[in-house]
């Protein structure tokens, strides 16, 4: 650091001291309205940010990166083998893959009934494409068989919102209906039944997954659909969630029309775009109350110019330039928005955390509203970056004028008078 | 004789106000010379601290020139004043003007740091001269915490830490007491030898005044 640089942020921080107070009133006035307002930008950015990846989250751990299905029918693995390698090769980016089946049936327990989709996981590929083991709040990842009375009953894990709608707790059996077809035309379906065993409880954090999802074995959801050896597609991982999105759009140019290519992102684009916007508006919201904060360093500012009219012009006279008393203030500035942006961090740390609590306790987010039923807040570098030289930035400009002013002191005015 | 250490040239310093036009100096001319010590007199109005302040650079003339060694400084940009009032021209004025926040030391040690000193150096300048002045032990207080001579000496510390050529001082003894004015006074004179200071001093004290070798009288503007 340059010695006038250290002398100005020297004879900064005596004149926000005061000589030997701790901290002028005025100073610690300008310090909190800025640490008030970086403090509300982080908590609103952490609870966007983190409402963002919430929801990114639940949808990679439950689909994988990308869903590859084959339209018009179920696909037999052996048939895909191709495919798969062709996947392989256009996406430089390709991690691991795993096939599911996917069918829509009835849950009936208890005389309730309820529509679900089943979905049948290979427990061998599974873990590496999707996370569906990290959501098991009850019981476990286990899709094996349970024999009872000689009779083979298929496992499964059921989201928590079913688990709470029928009551069912691990161990327990409960039965599920899909129309099976038997030829061509509406009425040609057949209802068939089958007896599960709840192995786990999934908490997704989304209540329209939680009511309706049913994972199984994939082996036991094509016996039970009658549908052996079928698959409805694949399901894709990739290095990163964000390689998904021009990915999907390439892959389906190349797969052709007998494929549908999907992203994580694509069922729930116009919500992603929402939050975007969202972010923007509440960031330039927010932002508008620091910058109410940075007149209150201006006016702050604007006071010691007036207070120290005769110093400075001491300090001219004992050779100072005017651009260094320029610099005083806006060093002065830019240590009340340091201090105050220092403040506010740990004030919004605070928040997040009191806001967490609030969360958890009194369920601020309403799930039907936001898709979530909890959000964990985030706090991004990029968002903490991005406030921070906002709020220095708003501070320098705040102490511009003030410094101007403080500059274009005739010395010979402040020196005729005390 | 050389050529003088300072010389005003046909100096004017008239203030504008709407129409109307104030000349505080008259084509004044002025001549100081190395070591020599000047006392300026006059009634209030007269133009002493305007006269003073263009000395020092701090005001600019409306005419004229202000020599220091041959160099027209009337023409030197702001940042180069800056340098020069620094280097070589100390100022002590009627109010001691020190800067409330800092230490009798750091008050004194202020001019050196704004030169570059490191800040060892400019506590060792500062603290010897505060021991020639007897205030060595009042170097960590505050200027709320001394008393009037004290603040007016330790102004005169600052002034004279950067050793500088010229002391230009207006009524440094205003404020004080006949005791603490006596202590001033001879603290000048005690520093014009022990320096080689060049003095010029504003004042109304006759007694003061009478101790200089030379003395001008300022009256509405020019020499009387």
């Amino acid at each position: 650091m340059k010695s006038t640089t250290r002398l100005r942020i020297w004879m900064v921080w005596r004149y926000l001291r005061e000589g030997r107070r701790f901290l002028n009133p005025n100073i610690i006035l300008a310090v909190t309205g800025i640490a008030l307002g970086v403090a509300a930008l982080m908590i609103s950015m952490a609870v966007v940010s983190g409402y963002e990846t919430t929801l990114r989250d639940t949808l990679v751990d439950m689909e994988g990166h990308l869903m590859i299905v084959r339209r018009g029918g179920f696909a037999r693995p052996s048939q895909e083998r191709q495919v798969l390698k062709k996947i392989k090769s256009y996406l430089p980016a390709y991690k691991a893959s795993t096939p599911f089946l996917m069918v829509e049936g009835l849950i009936v327990h208890n005389k309730k009934l309820s529509g679900i989709l089943l979905e049948g996981v290979d427990p061998k590929t599974s873990a590496k494409v999707i996370a569906i083991q990290k959501r098991i709040i009850r019981g476990r990842f286990d899709l094996a068989d349970e024999q009872a009375n000689g009779k083979r009953i298929p496992a499964a894990i059921i989201g928590k919102g079913i688990a709470r709608k029928f009551a069912l707790k691990i161990g327990e059996i409960f039965n599920l209906v899909v129309p099976i077809s038997t030829g061509y035309g509406t009425a040609s379906f057949t209802p068939k039944v089958q007896k599960f065993v709840v192995r786990g409880v999934l908490g997704l954090g989304r209540s329209d997954f939680d009511d309706r999802y049913i994972v199984t074995d994939l082996r036991s959801a094509q016996n039970f659909s009658d549908m052996p050896g079928r698959i409805s597609g694949w399901r894709i991982r990739l290095a990163h969630a964000r390689d998904a999105i021009p990915a999907a759009t390439a892959l389906e140019d190349q797969l052709g029309p007998n494929y549908w290519v999907r992203s994580w992102r694509d069922p729930n684009r116009n919500l992603f775009e929402a939050v975007q916007y969202e972010k923007v508006v509440i960031f330039i919201i927010v932002l508008l109350m620091e910058i109410a904060a940075a007149f209150n360093v201006a006016s702050t500012l604007y006071l010691t110019v007036v207070r120290r009219y005769s110093q400075m012009s001491i300090l001219r006279a004992m050779g100072v330039s005017k651009k260094f008393v320029r610099q005083l203030f806006t060093t002065q500035g830019l240590v009340i928005g340091a201090a105050g942006s220092a403040f506010g961090v740990l004030l919004g740390w605070i928040g997040c955390r009191i806001f967490l609590k609030l969360e958890t306790v009194y369920g601020l987010f309403p799930g039907k509203v936001y898709k979530l039923d909890h959000v964990v807040l985030q706090i991004r570098k990029t968002d903490m970056a991005v406030i921070l030289l906002v709020t220095l930035v708003i501070c320098y400009v705040a102490t511009l004028a003030p410094a101007r002013r403080g500059a274009k002191l005739n010395p010979v005015e402040g020196l005729r008078y005390e | 004789m050389s050529e003088p250490l300072l010389r005003l040239d046909k100096v004017s310093k008239i203030y504008e106000r709407g129409d109307s036009k104030l000349e505080v100096l008259q084509q004044i001319d002025f001549d100081v010379y190395a070591g020599q010590a000047v006392c300026i007199l006059g009634a209030s109005g007269a133009g002493k601290s305007t006269l003073l302040h263009i000395l020092g650079t701090l005001d600019r003339p409306t005419e004229g020139r202000v020599l220091f060694n041959g160099k027209d400084m009337a023409k030197e940009p702001d940042e180069h004043l800056a340098r020069f009032r620094n280097q070589e021209i100390g100022f002590v004025f009627q109010f001691h003007h020190l800067l409330s926040e800092f230490s009798a030391l750091e008050n004194v040690m202020l001019p050196a740091r704004f030169a570059g000193q490191s800040e060892s150096k400019a506590r060792e300048h500062a603290l010897e001269l505060l021991q020639l002045l007897g205030l060595e032990d009042r170097s960590d207080h505050f200027p709320s915490e001394l008393s009037g001579g004290e603040q007016q000496r330790i102004a005169v510390a600052r002034a004279l830490v950067q050793r500088p050529k010229i002391l230009l001082a207006d009524e440094p003894t205003g404020n004080l007491d006949t005791q603490n004015s006596e202590q001033i006074q001879e603290l000048f004179f005690q520093f014009r030898l022990k320096f080689g200071l060049t003095l010029v001093v504003v004042t109304h004290d006759v007694n003061f005044a009478s101790r200089f070798p030379r003395r001008m009288v300022l009256k509405d503007g020019h020499w009387n």
